[in-house]
Formats: structure tokens, sequence, C-alpha cells
């Protein structure tokens, strides 16, 4: 896979982008699924660019798009039981709660290196040979990710 | 005596640049009863035995719920208390599935701030019920179903106290509706 | 399926009085997975135990449900009873349904008898849902390290040994006893401190489970509890356990440093030993690094060792650390630069030392008559030294010392080379460098001068006849002369050719105006001289400007005075004249920066060119290596002007062949070139015998530095300056300008050191040893133990009352703290136990006390807490006072009299009985009269009255905190610490000598103020605990700790992250998971409650079973 421009230049900048980064891998777009994370934040700090970000605000609705069997679904199975209609928006997460916050992606950053993918346990970031939005990601069904929650 | 220890932070918006994520519109719901009018709260109070799970942590709440036992305290029945070594311990899956599984409130109670047997257990409790009560409201529970008290072991009164408190809290409430 | 047992207790009634258990049984029966319900009367005794015992082996049972009290009364009795029947751990539930349900509900049976159906329940599926574990018991290692040898440790030690576990007792000081050691007396029974303390120290020493390891700190601590691995750092004793305890080192160590021991009420010697019965008994050595001037002087002489000595008188032992690295003390002592001052640490407070003079003196009184010392070996190896110069000279004396036959070849006719070709006489004096270089030729030392390396002989002739190594010791003897135009006039010559034929008296003469161009000490000579010779007019022009010329300040002061006229920034272009020398033309310039080699060329500036009148002009320009010696060195490699010298062993590229001096390294000073013939010396003994034998390049030591405090306490004393001829008197004159001191001045300027190395390696000690024990060679080493647990007792320190001031404290002599009045009090101390005061030895007569100094007090000054002894140290001390000096009177100022304790009211009684003042007030500004006694302005806080009266002594009650010592260690082990300082125990009262960290723990002071018998017991309790945990295992069940299923764990760290005890770290094991050390966890479950992936779990505790319970 050749290199993107975008991430030559970022590769060159940053100490830490050349290290254990294959060129081959340089340039991919990294899809996420939301429903599949976990927070535990490994992508962040696998990340040389800073491109992937944990913040301190968590939006249930991820909750419940988390398979059932997992931790948070469920969480998310119990919380359905007994909410009385559609979950709103973010809300701010107390310090030490340190898995329930969402993870944020920032594209204008990301050289495509591939360590979050690397660095993910659960599969929720994917690296997508070809750009987000193409026909053979449609395909395997997986909405991408994009940048937001 | 009996207001819970838990802080409420309303969220306005979340602080993050347009650029970077599509901002959801927040919507802090008005949680009186979730749709149901305030009189028909009050007219539902008597619809039966409410249920509360507490979690009272093994070195202080739980010595101090022994001694209420002990000293022949009379306690509301509704209120049924699980031993765990620390709130620490207590994660949000196991108040939110007691809450789904037929209780109608859940707490969590431990030592006192900063002589946690754990050093740090119970901010962590503290955190995660708070935590949690965000969840509630997001999905329009009322939160205080959710609530967590401190206390030392020696502290019978406060323990007798925070029980009797949560028991008329979530009397005041309907029974929790489930799907 | 599990099968589960319930088992439901009446408890006399207790239970069965509110709830239906008939009805609650028979409800049981139908519960998911439970085969049996039985009720018993009294479940928790014998009779209950046999009934479980039954029904578990007739049903065949696995899950056990108890249906009684709280778990937290007979839990255990019931989990006895599971794990005695093998049904593993985690296999008993417990239904509350005494003081969670009975007792609390006894007026709505009906309502009590719901809940406790669903309590049954909610037990019955959580013992479904519990997975057995298997006991596990972690390797411990049957050993403890305990931190400090105080009486704590020593107390601790010894019953940690008695129960036949291998102590560590580790003490940063020299001799265990710690605090107590310095008490006279103890409270409330007044028995003497040492009769008690003395045995254990004997114990400590002489139990062969106990390993003593003094001067050692712990500098880490990994691992997990039962298996510690503690790394210690051991300092250097310098005497090795040879000593005999004779004490013969104290008395010839010319070093006083404060005692340290006796809290700085005396002085001590650098050698010392802290009380008589000190563990181990043998000396040590106080040496805190080289003091400046050491580090600083090139050859590394122990200067504040010959300070040390000088300072007494004593000479010739002086004279021997002078010239021990050096064979020219007298010589240095008169024209080193002395970088040495520049360094001294006294120059931090008013003026350096005036080492150099100093060492003049010494080497001027004592030189002559020192003996000169046969070797103690003898070698066959013969070698020749090219060149008698400083450097040849030094290692010629130093191989003569280490046993070879050494011959010395001088091109010119006399030795001395440019210490006395160079440096003019007025300087130094001819007889003084050859009296020096006799004494070089004294050690055997052959002199063959006028005999010139390539005319004369060759290094290959040298080798040929049979020396074995040679070493060139060349110089640069050539002076440079710039390449202008007219340098061939006559007139131009070379500042050392002008030196060298003034020192051999050759005809030389200079004209009427003389122009000296250069801005090095070369120059500086070289117009004396030629003012000396008789030049009316010597100017000294310079490349350089005033501030960067190279010449030491001192000697162009004192040729400035004698008339030489300084221009400097001025480059010289040409040489004029015709037929004769008539002037010099410069340029104005200034400096470029600094090329590779750190030359800085002069560059021309704007004006106009400069001419000079001059009939002479002497070049000092830089020196070079004689031709024609090189001519006769053969394979010896030269570049840049210098021979080159492998850095090493001092070796040219050719094999035995060495260099050293201005030949290989340019441009030295004396001292420098010495240093080099040391290092030469050493290295061809190195070759010749075939091994590194000696340190080429010196193992230096840290250099010691004096903190400012300290410095601010020290008096300003004003330098010596020593006596020269006036200028005009000199100028003409070949006579020594500078006349060196007499011996008071030699004496006062000595005593000035302040001894900043400690210890001054003046080696005194070692010649007096009879044992041969000192040892300078040590080094400080590291080891690691491995330990099952660790005891902290590092004890507490007195408050600080400096931080007081108005108390005077540190200012005023006779205010004292209670601590060294116990110095004053005891037998063993400075005065034998008789009470002086401090100011003038007379015995006191009006004593005051004050209690509550920097105890009790909230202001930033002070702590809050009560330090808990010190009305009874007070009392105590106010009560030996009244006993041996029934005249003195004593007043104790007290804030709160606080002395709860066996025996301690008794004790206040009797001792306010024999007359001491207890007066309840509060105190302002003590003011010290001219007899040094101290005026005390107090108001009593009874009566709101104020007083004043005069006092002969004022003992300060400083409260305690806890030690440095105790703030290291918390910090390098990870303890917690409190107010003050003193450390955290895990529960103030359910476990009082546990620290945070599981398996440490916790006595004495270190944890809080207190006296000797809590300490004590504190310490046996301390013993006890550890005793406990290494023979029967850590408490820590499976049920009670954390665990991490690898399969599940997703590697996120999120439990590393919050884990209080930081007993979680993640492994790669293929896969990076979650690891907990089970015995550090104390099984919070923090981790567990924020683990993502469900992989964490806390043994009886998990989410299954929790939620079972909870969701019932």
């Amino acid at each position: 896979m050749p290199l993107s421009a975008r991430g030559r230049q970022i590769a060159g900048d940053l100490r830490g982008a050349t290290s254990g980064v294959s060129a081959g891998v340089l340039g991919c777009d990294v899809v996420r699924h939301d429903e599949l994370c976990v927070g535990c934040g490994r992508c962040v700090s696998a990340c040389p660019t800073g491109a992937m970000r944990q913040d301190d605000w968590f939006d249930p609705a991820q909750l419940f798009s988390a398979p059932a069997g997992t931790g948070r679904g469920a969480l998310a199975a119990a919380l359905r039981r007994i909410a009385r209609h559609e979950p709103s928006g973010p809300f701010r997460v107390p310090d030490r709660v340190r898995t329930f916050r969402r993870i944020l992606f920032s594209a204008d950053l990301c050289a495509g290196c591939g360590a979050c993918v690397r660095a993910c346990p659960t599969g929720a970031v994917e690296a997508s040979p070809v750009p987000v939005g193409d026909l053979e990601v449609a395909a395997r069904g997986l909405a991408p990710a994009g940048v937001g929650t | 005596m009996n207001v819970p220890v838990v802080a409420e932070a309303e969220p306005t918006a979340p602080a993050v640049a347009a650029t970077e994520v599509r901002v959801a519109q927040v919507r802090v719901p008005e949680i009186s009863a979730a749709g149901v009018p305030v009189s028909e709260v009050i007219a539902d109070a008597a619809d039966g035995e409410r249920s509360i799970v507490a979690f009272l942590c093994r070195e202080c709440a739980y010595s101090a719920a022994d001694a209420a036992g002990n000293a022949r305290t009379s306690l509301p029945p509704t209120i049924r208390t699980i031993m765990v070594p620390c709130t620490g311990r207590v994660s949000p899956l196991h108040l939110l599935a007691a809450l789904a599984e037929g209780a109608d409130g859940v707490y969590v109670a431990g030592c006192l701030e900063g002589q946690c047997h754990h050093r740090v257990g119970n901010f962590h409790a503290l955190d995660r019920v708070a935590f949690v009560r965000r969840l509630l409201r997001s999905v329009g529970v009322e939160p205080e179903r959710a609530a967590m008290f401190t206390m030392s072991a020696a502290d019978t009164p406060r323990f007798v106290a925070t029980a009797r408190g949560m028991d008329a809290t979530i009397s005041q409430l309907p029974r929790l509706p489930r799907s | 399926m599990t099968r589960c047992g319930v088992f439901l207790c009446e408890c006399g009634g207790n239970i069965s009085g509110v709830l239906d258990l008939p009805a609650l049984a028979a409800g049981g029966r139908s519960l998911d997975g439970v085969v049996n319900v039985t009720v018993s009367q009294f479940l928790c005794g014998a009779e209950g135990r046999r009934l479980i015992e039954g029904v578990v082996a007739d049903r065949g049972l696995d899950r056990i449900v108890i249906g009684s009290c709280s778990r937290r009364f007979q839990g255990p009795t019931f989990e006895r009873i599971a794990r005695d029947l093998e049904l593993g751990e985690n296999t008993v539930a417990f239904a509350n349904l005494r003081e969670g349900c009975a007792f609390i509900h006894r007026h709505e049976p009906e309502k009590a008898q719901r809940k406790a159906e669903t309590v049954l329940a909610a037990a019955v599926a959580r013992a479904g849902r519990q997975r057995p574990l298997q006991p596990s018991r972690t390797f411990l290692n049957r050993s403890a390290l305990v931190v400090g040898g105080g009486i704590a440790g020593l107390s601790a030690a010894e019953e940690l040994a008695g129960a036949g576990i291998t102590v560590h007792l580790v003490e940063r000081g020299q001799s265990l006893g710690g605090y107590m050691a310095r008490l006279s007396k103890t409270f409330p029974t007044e028995d003497c401190a040492m009769c008690s303390l003395g045995p254990r120290l004997a114990n400590a020493a002489t139990d062969s489970r106990i390993n003593v390891h003094t001067l050692t700190e712990v500098t880490g601590l990994s691992g997990p509890p039962g298996e510690f691995r503690v790394r210690l750092r051991h300092s250097p004793r310098f005497v090795s356990d040879q000593c005999v305890g004779c004490g013969t080192c104290t008395a010839v160590c010319p070093v006083e440093l404060e005692s340290e021991f006796d809290l700085g009420v005396t002085r001590r010697k650098a050698i010392s030993r802290p009380f008589a019965n000190a563990v181990p008994s043998t000396f040590a050595i106080d040496n805190r690094g080289w003091a400046p001037c050491t580090s600083t002087c090139p050859a590394h002489t122990a200067a504040q060792g010959y300070i040390a000595l000088a300072a007494q008188g004593r000479w010739a032992e002086a004279y021997r650390v002078a010239s021990a690295p050096n064979p020219f003390p007298s010589v240095c002592g008169r024209i080193c630069p002395h970088e040495c001052e520049e360094q001294c640490t006294r120059g931090r407070l008013d003026q350096p030392v005036a080492i150099a003079a100093i060492k003049r003196f010494v080497a001027d009184q004592a030189g002559a008559a020192d003996p000169v010392e046969p070797p103690v070996r003898r070698f066959e190896d013969r070698v020749a030294v090219v060149g008698a110069g400083p450097a040849g000279l030094t290692a010629a004396r130093d191989l003569a010392l280490l046993g070879y036959p050494v011959t010395v070849f001088e091109a010119q006719g006399v030795a001395g080379g440019m210490l006395r070709l160079g440096v003019p006489e007025y300087r130094l004096p001819r007889d003084v460098v050859a009296s020096e270089v006799e004494r070089v030729l004294a050690h055997g030392v052959e002199l063959r001068a006028g005999e010139r390396c390539g005319h004369d002989y060759t290094v290959d002739s040298l080798l040929a006849s049979g020396y074995r190594a040679v070493l060139l010791a060349l110089g640069l003897p050539q002076a440079r002369l710039l390449p202008l135009e007219g340098r061939e006039l006559p007139g131009v010559i070379g500042g050392l050719d002008l030196l060298r034929s003034r020192a051999l008296g050759d005809p030389i003469a200079v004209g009427r105006c003389v122009v000296v161009v250069g801005g090095g000490d070369v120059a500086v000579d070289a117009a004396r001289t030629a003012l000396r010779l008789g030049a009316e007019r010597v100017t000294i022009a310079c490349i350089e400007d005033r501030a960067t010329l190279p010449a030491q300040p001192g000697e162009l002061a004192e040729a400035i005075a004698e008339g030489v006229e300084l221009a400097p920034s001025l480059m010289p272009v040409a040489l004029l004249g015709d037929g004769a020398l008539s002037s010099i033309r410069f340029q104005p310039c200034t400096l470029a920066e600094p090329d590779a080699r750190g030359w800085r060329p002069p560059e021309p500036s704007a004006g106009e060119p400069v001419e000079v009148e001059a009939d002479t002009v002497v070049f000092c320009v830089g020196q070079a290596l004689g031709e024609d010696a090189l001519a006769g060195a053969a394979g010896v490699a030269v570049a840049g002007g210098r021979i080159v010298v492998d850095r090493e062993t001092m070796m040219t590229g050719r094999r035995g062949v060495f260099a050293a001096g201005d030949a290989a390294g340019g441009g030295l000073i004396a001292i420098e070139a010495i240093a080099a013939g040391a290092r030469a010396a050493r290295g061809i003994h190195n070759h010749l015998r075939g091994e590194a034998l000696l340190d080429v390049w010196p193992v230096e030591r840290e250099r010691a530095e004096v903190s400012d405090l300290e410095l601010s306490r020290r008096r300003s004393r004003p330098r010596q300056e020593m006596r020269v001829i006036p200028p005009e008197e000199r100028r003409t004159s070949w006579q020594e300008v500078r006349l060196g001191f007499t011996e008071e001045e030699a004496l006062a300027e000595a005593r000035r050191c302040l001894s900043c190395g400690g210890c001054s390696e003046c080696r005194s000690c070692e010649q007096a040893c009879p044992a041969g024990a000192i040892d300078l060679t040590q080094k400080p080493w590291e080891e690691e133990l491995t330990v099952g647990a660790l005891i902290v007792a590092t004890g507490h320190q007195e408050f600080d009352a400096r931080r007081k001031p108005p108390l005077g404290y540190g200012r005023y002599a006779n205010v004292l703290t209670q601590s060294q009045l116990a110095r004053l009090l005891s037998a063993s101390g400075p005065t034998g136990g008789e009470l002086r005061r401090p100011s003038d030895g007379q015995v006191p007569k009006r004593v005051f006390m004050l209690q509550c100094v920097g105890s009790r007090d909230s202001t930033s000054r002070g702590n809050e807490h009560c330090s808990a002894i010190c009305c009874l140290f007070a009392t105590l001390h106010a009560s030996l006072i009244r006993e041996s000096y029934p005249g003195t009177q004593v007043t104790i100022a007290y804030t709160d009299l606080r002395m709860p304790g066996k025996g301690h009211e008794e004790y206040l009684k009797l001792v306010a009985e024999r007359g001491v003042r207890y007066v309840r007030s509060r105190v302002g500004e003590l003011a010290e009269e001219q007899d040094k006694s101290l005026r005390v302005r107090w108001e009593d806080t009874v009566t709101g009255g104020k007083h004043e009266e005069l006092f002969d002594l004022v003992v300060l009650s400083a409260g305690l905190e806890a030690s440095a010592g105790t703030t290291q260690i918390a910090r390098v082990i990870g303890l917690q610490q409190g107010a003050a300082g003193f450390l955290k125990e895990y529960h103030p009262k359910l476990r009082p000598v546990d620290s945070q960290r599981a398996g440490i723990f916790i006595a004495g002071t270190a944890q809080g103020p207190k006296g000797i018998p809590e300490t004590i017991a504190q310490a046996k309790a301390a013993a006890a605990r550890v005793t406990s945990m290494l023979h029967g295992g850590m408490a820590a069940t499976p049920v009670e700790v954390a665990f991490s299923d690898p399969d599940v764990c997703i590697g996120c760290g999120v439990c590393v992250s919050v884990c209080p005890q930081g007993a979680v770290r993640l492994v790669d094991g293929g896969r990076v998971h979650a690891l907990v050390d089970q015995a550090s966890c104390r099984g919070c479950g923090i981790c567990a409650a924020e683990c993502p992936s469900g992989a964490m779990t806390v043994g009886g505790f998990s989410d299954a079973a929790l939620l079972a319970e909870a969701t019932v």
C-alpha cells in the first residue's frame, strides 16, 4: 500500500510514527465500530499522532449498540429494561470512571499507520485498505464510524 | 443526614470542538416521572411494597448495619443488604442489574471519605454511582433511585438514618416499570 | 447443577421468634439446586457442625447455604467446616436472617418473613454461582529486614531471631542504639538507659541469626511480600574489622567535627566511635568525599590533610601529607597558581584559606628534617628518565619509592627543569629548588646532568644498555618567535632564553626599553627579570584584553607595582630598526571566537597602528619540543607539537617508552607536570610488573560540599595576608619577593579550614593504628537481599528549635534542648555527667525548662501533635538535677501537664515534692544578658500574672517528628506519611503495626511519638505480625484476592492504573494480560469493577455471585 502524502509527512515529522510502523500499512484508513468499543483506551496510547483521543464524555447510545454477551451489552440490557425513552445525548463522566468514555477520532491527524488497529483488543478499530465509503466496506455491512460518535 | 453524598453535576454541552465530532443535541429530560403527572406519582405510592438493594462494604457500613441489628433497631423491610469487600467492588452493572431485576432503588454504603480501608475504594464507588445516576437520567429514570452514603463502622445512627431516608425517597417514587 | 444444602438456625429463638422457619424451609426446598433444608437450634455449636457434616456426607452436597446471624460473626466457623469437609474455598453462602431480618423487623413479622424468603433465595442463587477455589499459599522467605537500629529495631530483631527467623538489621548510622543510647536515665524509674539498652546491643552483636548492617541504607524494594527483594547500599567504614577498638586513631586524628551523637554539645574526631559499647565496636571514618581543594588539585593533594595537621603545629606530619603526591611542596607553595583556593568553601563565607602559603610554610619548616625511607621492596628493572624537570623528577622519586633503580638524564648542567631555569629566583629561590631536587636524589636516584638525548644517547641506546623502561619528560625547551618582519634584528630574543640565561648565570644584557610580547606567566617573569637586569622601561604587550589575560593576577599586580607597564589588545605586526632594533609596531586587535582547539586568534580592529620604542623585544608566545631530543627518540609519534601517549598507560606508541610533562601534555603548570610524572611512574610500574597494579588515573571521590545552612553557622575570620618586600625595594633585587608566613600566621590560617571533607585523608590514623585496620580504599557497594517481610523502625528526630527564632536556640550559648541536656547529664557524656552550662562551664543555679517547643503548635513553624513524652522527659531531668545539685532551682513552664501511663502521675508527684517548680504559662521572648544568662518573660495562664526572671540555663523540650531516615525509607519503599512525617498505619486500632503495604510493618517513633515501653511493645507486636505471616502463610485466601482470567483479559491495563496496592501488572505471555500479585492484593475489587472485559474478579465476590444475589 503506498504511503499517502499526508501519512508521509506525519511519519516524517513524528519520531514515534516511524517506529514499529511498516510502510505497507501506512496510508490505510481507519474504520471504527463503536459498538465493539469497551473504552479501554489502548488505541489512544498506541496512536502516535494524537488522532485517537479519549475525553471525559460518554454517550449512552453507544451502550445500546453493544453486542449481547459483553460487559457493555449486559449493562445495556439492564438499562433497556427500565429505560423510559431513548437515551439523550452525551454526559460528562466522573473522574474515576475510566472506561465509559468515548473515543474521538480526528481523521485529519491520522497518519494511517494502523497502530490503533493492532492495539484494539476487541476489533473495534479496523484498517480499511480503501477509502471510507467504498463499496467494499458497505458490502461487509459495516458502517464506517467516520468521525464523531 | 440522609442526603446522598453524590453530587449531581449536570451536563450542559459537551466541550468538544465541532470539527472533531458531530455534536448530538443534548436533551436533559424533565424527569418528574417520565411523563406521569406528579399527582399520579403520589397516588401510585401505595401500589405495593418497594424493594431496595444495598451494597455495604464489609469494613464500615456492614458493621454499622450489624450493630443496628444487634440494637434491635427497626429498619424498613424494603431494604436488602449485600456484603461487598469494599465499595470499590461495586460496578455500574451491579446497580443497574438490581434495578432491572426488581429493585426500585439501590444504594452503596461505605467508609467515610479518606478512611476507606482500601484507601480509595469509596471514591471509586462515589464516581460510579454518579455515573449510574447520569445514565438513569439519560433514559428518563429518576437518578435518586441510586445513591451512595459513607459512614464509620461505629455510626449506627447514620446507617439507620440513611436506610430510612432511602426508603422514604423510594417510597415517593412509583414502582420502577420494566419492559 | 450444584447440590446445595440449606441450614437454618433458630439462634435459640432469636430468629425463630420472628420468622416461621419451617415455612421458610419449605419454600427453600423448591429453590433451584437445593437438595436439602435443615433447621437447627444452634447451628454454630458442635451439634450444628455434626449436623452439617452428616448432611453433606449423606446427600453429597457441594454447596452450603447458612441462614443465621451476620456473616461477620459466624462466617469463618462455617467456612472452616466447608474447608474441613474438603468442599474447597468459596462454597458457603450466607443469608443474614438475624441482624439483617429478624432483629430489625420484629414488629412486622409478615414483611420479615417475605424478606427472609428473598434473602434466602438470593443466598441460594449466589451459592449456585460461587466457583470452588483451591487454597493456595505463596512461598515465603523465612527472613526479615528490620530498618533502623534503635531500641525498636533491636527489640523486633531480637524477637524475630528468637522465633527462628533470620534478621537483617539495617542502620544508616555507624552504630546500633538509636536515640536511646543518648539518654542518661529513663522515666519513671530513673534507671540508666544504657543498662537496659546495652544487653540488647550485645545480643544483636552476638546472635548468629541477626545480621547487622551499619552504615547501610535501603535504596530499593521490589517483589511481593514473602519474597521482597531489598537493595542495600553500604557506605564504606574505612576501618576493617581488624579494629581492636583501642582508640589510638582518634588521638592522632587532626580533624574535629560536630558530634551528632552528642547533638552538637561537643566535637568529635573524623575517626570516631559514638559511644563505648557501640555495636559494632569498630571505629569509623567520616569521609564525606574530597574537599574542594583536593578535588581541584591536579595531583589531588590532600590539602585539607596537611592543613589540619598544620593547624595543630604538627609540621613534620603535615609535610608527609603534602609531599606524598608531590616531591616539590616547597616549590608549589610558592609558584602554584592554586586553583584550589578559588574553589575553597571558605571563599563562600569570607576569603579562601591561603592553602599555598600554608604549604610553603609546612615545607620550609619540616622538609629538610623529613627522613628518606628506603623502599619496602627492590626490583632489578632499571628505568631511565629523560629530563629532570618536575614531571621527570616526580616519576623518578615515585619509581624509586616503588623499588626501581632510576637514572635521570638532564641536558642542562643542573636539575630542576623549568623550576630551575624558567622561574626567576625572586619568585622561587634556587636553594628551594635545589633542596627539593636533592631530596629526590636522596631516594637513590642517579642524576646524569649535561647529557643530551640525541647527542650523548638515544632511546635505542638506553634500551640496549639494559634500561627496561624509558620516560621522556623532555619539556618544551624551545622558545617560539613570531615570524615577523625584522625578527633577525639583534635585540629580539625568546623569553625562555632570557630566563634560562639569567638562571644559569650566562651573560645577558637587555636594553633600556624592553617590550615583552605575550600575556602569560612567562611574559610577566620575563618583564620582571628585564626590570631587575636594569631596563628602564618594561612594557608587556599582549593580544588579550586585561580581563582575559592568562597570567596569574597576583604576579601581574606585583609586576605592575614594580613599574611594568601593560599594553593589552595589541598584536605585533613588525619589528623596526636599521641594523639594530629601535621599535615595534602593533595593530590594535580583538580576539576572534575560539577555534576547534580553543585558541582565539587575534583579529585586527579599527585604529591606527601603534609604534612602541624598543631596543629589546622578548617573545613569550609559546614553547616547542626540542628537535634534537626528538631525534634521539625513534619510534615515538608526535602530533600537534606534543608526544602522543596512551591515556590509560602513559605509554608512547613504542613499547616500554613513556612520556609525561610538558612534552606530552603541553603548557602545564608545575603541579600538573608533577601529577603527570606520578601517573607515568604508575604506568611504568604496571608495565614492568605486567598488570595494572596501581591506578594510573586517580579514582576520585565525590566532591564534598558544605551546605549554605552549615556555612551560615560559622564565624567569619579574615585571611592572613603574606608580607612582601615593598615594590621600590624589590624591583632591583633578586631577593624573594614574598616573605612567607610566620608560625603564628600559619597556625592561624590553617585553623580557618572548614574541614569540608570530614576526614582529611592525612592518613595519620593509618600510621598510628596498631592493628592495621585503616583502609581508605574501601568503596561503597550494593547488595540485594531477599526477605519475607520488613519492619520499619526508623525513629524520630528532635524538632529543630531554630525554627522558633524568639527562643534563641542556636544563637544563645545557654539554650539547649532536652536531648542535649540528656547528654550533659549522662555519665558517659561529654562532661562525665556533670551539669555545666556551655558558656562558662559553671553549674547553673537556675534552670528553666520550656515545654511544647514545636509541639501542640498550629503555626506553620511547629507541629500540631502532642509529642507525648516531653512532660516526662522534662520531669525526669528536673529530678536528676535536683538530686545531684540540691542548690539548683528548676522551673518547668508547661502548657498542660500530660503524662498518662503507668506510674507516671505518681512520678510527677514525687518530683514536684523534690522541689521542682511547675508553672502553667505562656512564654514570650528570651533575651541574653551580658553574662550569657537568659531573661525569660512569661505570663502565668492560671493567675494571668506577668513574670520576668533570670536563668542560668534554658532547656527547650523540643518535640518529636519523623526522622529524615523515616522520610527517606517511606519514599523508597512507598509508605504513606501523615502529619509531621510519621508513618501511617493500616488501621489505627485494629492493625496498628501494619503499614499500608502488605508484608511491611512499622514500629516505634517512626509511627508516632511514644516512650520506650510503648516502642518496645510495638516492636514486639510487629515482630509477632512478621512471625505469624512467615510461619502461617499469607492471611489472604483465594476468596480474598483478585484474579484475572488471561483468556478473557484484553490487556488494557485499567486495573493496573486503579489498584491502590500496586498489585496488578501487565505481563506478556504471548498475549498481554493482567497478572495480580496474590500476596500484595488486599481484595478490594476496584480492579474488578473497573475491568471492561470481565476478566478480573475477586475470588469470593465474582460478578456472577454478586449479580445472582442482587437480582433475586
